[in-house]
């Protein structure tokens, strides 16, 4: 048997029951949207009949007290209002943020798991070359995983079509198939911080809470401060909105697949060169505290002050930077370095309130 | 044709745990890896196992670099006992995974070991007693077809019974097989009778390095008193001391020679006894380097 074959038997004995697990999970929550999309759909058609809709207009006319101008056109146009077109945020529920939850999940489990339960000694005593598990491993659970959820979107998509009268449903298929690639690298470009991350920062809770504060900072902040450069930086919207306000959705999802890519290729790097010996500190590799202090520092800084959502001048900007800056330098120290007597004082004092 | 660590050094936070360190294996050969707790010895296995990444050095098999083939871990077992993650799963599920991973696995000898152990198959590992943990880890080592077995205290913790039967399938493997076999312990006694080779880790270096025939014929383990309360020069340089105790002397001569013995004579000692030479004689011996005869004035 090849070096192939015999890995990609390792990586399935390891992983089927997770994957089924996974697909289960995915399939379980896209079958509950779906079922929840259905009834809004049951919901929506008995508040469009004609004759609630005449209901309603009366009742509107009666108390604005203006005439009544109940027609069939402004029917037509009140039943697509309360339809699903292309802006409608309610198509596709499978198509929902619990997704991107999970798929962080995904990510930081690849790489924790193995690390956690003693599996990289084995692999890294063997004779495989640890890229290529990493490669074949973050493959086999990851193209599953999304394929599944694509699936599921898909078979959503064909099940609203199928139950909603095509008075209510008026999206295109190129706007279906634009939002299934920009979740599809959206996706993938999540997973990589989660599996980056797994790889990087030593501990479940300390990679947990990171992925996902990185994600929270980069969907939020980043995004808003993103969509604001682009265009007043002092004029912000208050909601985060990528269809409506950032870069083009075809440039997002080429910016998702870089980013992806090149974390995916950190990832397998620094997996290549992890040694098993580093047992306890916030980061498996030393040689990135001070990088990993400077970024961090830099970059809550720069998006919290750049966020800078009702701001007038340049320097109220820069002043919240830089005091955010300074902020975040010194809780990133703590946890990054370390440094004894500090941590000590924090985990007597974990220790103390939990008794 | 054989296995060798080259210059290998590991440093782990600012603390150099192992330093240039050399050993070499030759099939059919038992080598012990003997120091004291915390002296490195699960490192330099974990290092050359690749678990963890040494700062320099590199491993030879049968005369090629693992860095450039990576493909000749097959012929290297090492199992980490600490470390591992057989917990959740039955043995024989342990067992596929080092099928995958080592192609010359003999599926038929582990069968046959695990009949003639009683170990049960469906049973996970994590529910078997220690002895049983130990002795399955032995037969999975021995089935797995690598020339070349880093034990890491196997003995450890098993009973008397176990240790026989562990005793057993390693000396069939070097005698048979020829396979060359990498272990440690603390139990001193019982691996005096196992192995060929015996090196002293100390400091993060390796300070010596017996062949136990060839050391047993040069070398004597002799106890002394002297009339004098100084111990005479010659015998500070010629020897490594094992214990002081007042004026008695236990000492190890590595190269004992009729002209040693006559200087002895010489002195009139009031006690001159030659005694056994065991594995733990130079254990002490080694790692009591610095507080030898010469330290004590």
């Amino acid at each position: 048997m090849t070096v192939n074959k015999r890995l990609n038997q390792i990586v399935w004995q390891r992983y089927k029951w997770f994957i089924a697990l996974f697909v289960a999970l995915i399939v379980g929550v896209s079958m509950m949207n779906t079922v929840g999309t259905i009834n809004s759909v049951k919901d929506t058609e008995k508040m469009t009949t004609y004759e609630y809709y005449v209901k309603q207009t009366n009742s509107d006319a009666k108390e604005s007290k203006i005439k009544n101008h109940v027609s069939q056109l402004d029917y037509k146009k009140y039943q697509a209002d309360m339809g699903y077109n292309d802006g409608s945020t309610i198509l596709g529920n499978a198509w929902s943020e619990i997704f991107l939850l999970f798929i962080v999940g995904v990510g930081l489990f690849t790489s924790l798991y193995d690390l956690k339960t003693k599996f990289n000694e084995f692999i890294f005593s063997s004779g495989f070359s640890r890229r290529r598990y990493f490669w074949k491993k973050s493959g086999l659970i990851f193209i599953t995983t999304l394929a599944t959820i694509v699936i599921c979107m898909i078979a959503d998509v064909g099940i609203a079509k199928l139950f909603i009268s095509s008075n209510y449903f008026h999206v295109s298929e190129s706007f279906l198939v634009l939002k299934l690639g920009h979740y599809i690298a959206g996706y993938t470009a999540i997973y990589a911080v989660g599996t980056i991350v797994g790889i990087l920062v030593n501990g479940i809770l300390a990679a947990t809470i990171t992925a996902f504060g990185f994600l929270g900072s980069w969907i939020i902040f980043t995004g808003a401060f993103l969509n604001n450069s682009m265009g007043n930086p002092f004029n912000y919207a208050s909601e985060y909105n990528m269809e409506m306000m950032g870069p083009s959705v075809p440039v997002q999802i080429v910016i998702f697949l870089i980013l992806a890519a090149l974390m995916m290729w950190a990832a397998s790097y620094f997996f290549n060169n992890l040694s098993l010996e580093q047992d306890g500190p916030y980061l498996q590799f030393n040689y990135l505290k001070k990088p990993l202090l400077i970024f961090v520092t830099l970059y809550i800084g720069f998006i919290i002050g750049g966020q800078g959502r009702g701001y007038t001048k340049l320097s109220e900007m820069i002043k919240v930077g830089v005091i955010t800056g300074i902020i975040t330098f010194i809780v990133a120290y703590i946890v990054i370095y370390r440094p004894q007597n500090i941590w000590q004082k924090i985990q007597n004092k974990s220790s103390k309130n939990k008794s | 044709m054989g296995f060798e660590i080259k210059g290998l050094s590991e440093k782990i936070g600012d603390k150099d745990i192992l330093k240039d360190i050399n050993i070499s294996l030759v099939p059919g050969e038992i080598v012990g890896l003997i120091g004291r707790n915390g002296v490195g010895k699960t490192t330099l296995f974990r290092s050359i196992a690749g678990q963890y990444i040494p700062d320099t050095g590199d491993i030879l098999i049968d005369d090629q670099w693992i860095k450039e083939d990576l493909t000749l871990k097959e012929k290297l077992f090492y199992l980490d006992t600490q470390n591992n993650f057989f917990d959740s799963y039955t043995i024989d599920k342990i067992a596929d995974f080092y099928e995958l991973a080592y192609q010359t696995f003999d599926r038929e000898k582990y069968n046959n070991w695990v009949i003639e152990y009683d170990l049960p198959r469906q049973t996970k590992y994590r529910q078997f007693s220690k002895g049983m943990q130990g002795l399955f880890n032995i037969v999975l080592a021995f089935s797995t077809g690598a020339p070349y077995v880093i034990l890491d205290e196997p003995l450890d913790g098993l009973d008397v019974i176990v240790r026989k039967q562990v005793f057993q399938i390693i000396i069939d493997a070097v005698s048979e097989d020829q396979r060359g076999v990498l272990i440690s312990s603390h139990n001193l006694e019982e691996l005096d009778r196992l192995i060929d080779r015996a090196i002293v880790l100390k400091g993060s270096h390796i300070v010596s390095d017996y062949r136990l025939e060839d050391t047993r014929s040069e070398a004597r383990k002799v106890q002394l008193v002297f009339k004098s309360k100084e111990i005479p020069t010659f015998v500070k340089e010629n020897s490594r001391a094992i214990s002081i105790q007042g004026r008695v002397v236990v000492v190890l001569f590595e190269h004992y020679s009729a002209e040693l013995e006559a200087q002895i004579q010489a002195e009139d000692p009031a006690l001159f006894e030659e005694l056994p030479l065991t594995l733990e004689d130079l254990f002490r011996a080694s790692i009591s380097a610095k507080e030898s005869t010469e330290g004590e004035k």
